[in-house]
């Protein structure tokens, strides 16, 4: 084959060419350290990525959804506990009315009941991040209403403003969580007050409260203690799911790492050997680019 | 005496012949660079013999021709690979800005909006009545539309701009097909006359090898050496003269004909069959599936959003979200935009629902793409990435037939490019056929001389 000196040139300038849009794409990953900049760098990998980042998105608003409803969960838990507390100070008070040694006192107990009503009253109006958290779905009126009664007994009635509307949270995928508990699971509606208007209304009378009125009491702290125990296990459940999640984020964004990050080991070892290869194709290129038989004929021949 | 002339004549031919194969040479170190330029040759013959007693006798050398070396089969492979070439390199270009268009993959493009927008509404979803949630879902919404109609607007632009792109090529074209008719007129008066116009030639087949770059010909060569150039059936260019083609908008889409009102050409291939793909099928294609994507969105949570509530007294029902048909119209509703109240989240109406929202969340992992076979997340993560695929696949595409065409001009070049080595040796070949051809001249006159001397005392 003949090969003349422009064919030298020709093929000298594209293998250079060549290799220096080696080196760019190599100097490109290693600047941004990321292999796939744009989808044409690899359409499969760049399909991955954006589904990847959907679901490390997702991830972090269900990280985030599970710490609202933890949140919402131990203010309630700590309003329940709270009811609890009080309501087994009623059931002393009550214990002291049927002692017999306190006959006299009857009436300073009904008012000891009275303020014990009124805490309750407070904790089941409790407030989370602006809504009332016994309400079911109407968080945004008080649930619980004492009017006084214009035709006693009993001397106040009590009006639930609630409903039983769950508040369901997405805590993963497909997955919801109800966050909430209603005033109807938590204290059987209206039941729980109705029973302490009954006792603080006898203690008032100088009546000393029944074993019914007892009964009643005691139900209602059940009903209570069941529905802190449901919070209590729905949280237990949200603190696996937020460790289940955290995994899920740890192992999403290692599989997009793996798509998108330059192999940094591996880019810098093929670039030593492109410029390796650049500096012996310029040497050469030097040497022999600028020889043809005229550089040894004598000009006087 | 006879004789003698007669060596004094092989002589004078002999000084002659060197001399033009001294030119031609000179001429093809000349053009050693030129562009397109084919190595010539002198053609010696031995001139027609004597007849003599003593048989036929040789009288000298004659030279038949100053030829061209060139392979025309691989002047054919070159244009045909070169209109392919064109044709990718040019979509490629094109596909690059489109994809950039996307700025994929990135928090800030489509796809990280579209997940924010949805986060949005699982956060209004945990607080219904709280007003900065609202206020979060009209942010990342508008800015979700903002970004459909930022890439809608791009790629329309993109796509008026290659408007302006035909232009060029089409005026391009046709400077170079009436070009080309003037130079083949030239050449086959040359012909006519017994003599071959080499640097014509060269020029034309330069020029051929260009018009390839920018459209799909074909060229067919009569008897004569007459050429004759057709594209996608219509005759352009010939010894006659030019047909000049005219680019037209007909129906949204670019058409190509051969003189006003001529037959409509077929492009597919050279850069201008690159930018004609690209206006007429692969943005407009794009542009669809966008709209397609934010038309589904649209559909979908208006929907839901007209069955949900907002918060008020009673609780404002019916109300779309979106505003708008597609990726250009799409935007928030502006009535909700001036009361974030309107936002439905609630499904019965009392503030704390979240049925709405959980509703409109759970958009995004509904598959209404595709004939419910793709969400429209996914939708728009395969148009990203056949777009990526695209660039990609004519990225190899123009790489492989530039190797390819590189390849066929290596053989053209080593048939018909100038070897300055090879020259060299030619010329000392001549200068010595000089020198000897002056040194039989000198013997011829020596012998004259002598026999003039035998004549005169």
């Amino acid at each position: 084959m003949r090969i003349t000196q422009s064919r030298i040139v020709s093929d000298f300038l594209y293998n250079l060419n060549n290799t220096q849009n080696r080196i760019n794409t190599l100097q490109t990953q290693l600047s941004s350290g990321q292999r796939v900049n744009v989808p044409s760098d690899d359409p499969e990998a760049a399909d991955m990525i954006l589904r990847l980042n959907t679901s490390i998105g997702r991830n972090e608003q269900f990280a985030e959804n599970v710490g609202s409803a933890q949140a919402m969960l131990s203010t309630t838990t700590n309003a329940l506990d709270g009811i609890q507390q009080l309501l087994g100070q009623l059931k002393t008070v009550m214990a002291q009315a049927g002692d017999g040694a306190h006959a006299t006192s009857l009436g300073t107990l009904g008012d000891t009941v009275d303020g014990i009503l009124a805490q309750i009253t407070g904790l089941a109006n409790t407030q989370f991040n602006g809504k009332y958290v016994f309400g079911g779905t109407q968080t945004q009126t008080p649930p619980y209403v004492l009017t006084p009664n214009a035709a006693p007994p009993p001397s106040q009635t009590v009006t639930y403003n609630g409903n039983a509307g769950a508040i369901d949270y997405p805590v993963g995928e497909g997955q919801t969580q109800q966050a909430n508990v209603t005033g109807q699971t938590a204290f059987g509606g209206t039941a729980l007050f109705n029973a302490i208007i009954q006792v603080r209304d006898e203690l008032k009378a100088g009546i000393v409260p029944t074993a019914a009125d007892e009964a009643a009491i005691t139900g209602s702290l059940n009903t209570v203690l069941n529905a802190s125990g449901t919070a209590g296990t729905i949280q237990q459940s949200l603190d696996a799911t937020t460790a289940q999640l955290t995994q899920q984020h740890t192992q999403l964004l290692a599989l997009r790492s793996a798509q998108q990050d330059t192999d940094v080991a591996m880019a810098t070892l093929s670039m030593t050997q492109e410029q390796t290869t650049l500096q012996a194709a310029l040497a050469v290129g030097a040497k022999i680019l600028p020889m043809s038989l005229v550089n040894f004929l004598s000009t006087t021949g | 005496m006879s004789g003698l002339s007669l060596i004094l004549e092989i002589g004078r031919r002999a000084l002659q012949a060197q001399q033009v194969g001294i030119a031609v040479t000179s001429h093809n170190i000349a053009n050693a660079t030129t562009p397109g330029y084919s190595r010539q040759g002198a053609m010696f013959v031995p001139s027609n013999p004597l007849v003599t007693p003593s048989g036929l006798l040789g009288t000298g050398v004659d030279v038949a021709g100053i030829t061209r070396m060139r392979d025309a089969f691989l002047d054919q492979q070159s244009r045909d690979v070169n209109q392919s070439m064109s044709d990718a390199s040019m979509q490629n270009q094109i596909l690059t800005q489109v994809q950039a268009t996307f700025n994929e993959p990135s928090d800030t493009a489509l796809s990280g909006l579209l997940t924010k927008f949805f986060n949005s509404w699982q956060s209004l979803a945990v607080n219904p009545e709280d007003n900065s949630s609202r206020n979060a879902v009209l942010q990342s919404a508008s800015q979700l539309a903002q970004t459909f109609h930022t890439v809608d607007s791009q790629l329309t632009q993109l796509r008026s701009s290659l408007q302006d792109d035909v232009d060029a090529k089409i005026t391009k074209i046709n400077t170079l097909t009436s070009e080309l008719s003037a130079l083949d007129l030239q050449i086959t008066n040359s012909a006519a006359l017994g003599r071959a116009d080499n640097d014509a030639m060269d020029q034309r087949d330069e020029k051929l090898q260009e018009l390839s770059g920018l459209i799909n010909i074909q060229v067919s060569y009569d008897s004569r050496g007459s050429m004759t150039v057709t594209s996608g059936g219509s005759v352009i260019a010939s010894g006659a003269g030019a047909v000049p083609l005219q680019a037209s908008v007909q129906g949204n889409q670019i058409v190509v004909q051969a003189g006003a009102g001529g037959p409509t050409i077929s492009v597919s291939g050279g850069e201008l069959g690159g930018v004609l793909t690209s206006y007429n099928t692969t943005i407009p294609d794009t542009l669809a599936q966008l709209d397609q994507a934010a038309g589904a969105l649209i559909a979908r949570v208006n929907q839901i959003h007209q069955a949900g509530s907002g918060l008020g007294t009673p609780p404002p029902t019916g109300n779309a979200f979106f505003a708008g048909t597609g990726a250009a119209d799409i935007a928030v509703d502006p009535a909700i935009l001036a009361n974030a109240g309107l936002i439905a989240a609630s499904g019965d109406g009392t503030p704390g629902d979240n049925r709405a929202a959980l509703a409109i969340a759970g958009v995004q992992t509904e598959k209404l793409m595709n004939g419910n076979s793709a969400t429209i997340g996914q939708f728009y993560n395969n148009l990203v990435s056949a777009l990526g695929s695209s660039v990609q696949s004519t990225d190899n595409q123009a790489k492989q037939q530039q190797a390819v065409l590189t390849g066929l001009q290596n053989q053209q070049s080593s048939v018909a490019g100038v070897s300055l080595d090879e020259e060299m040796t030619n010329l000392i070949t001549y200068q010595n056929g000089y020198s000897a051809a002056a040194k039989v001249i000198s013997a011829v006159d020596s012998m004259f001389q002598t026999i003039l001397n035998m004549v005169t005392p």
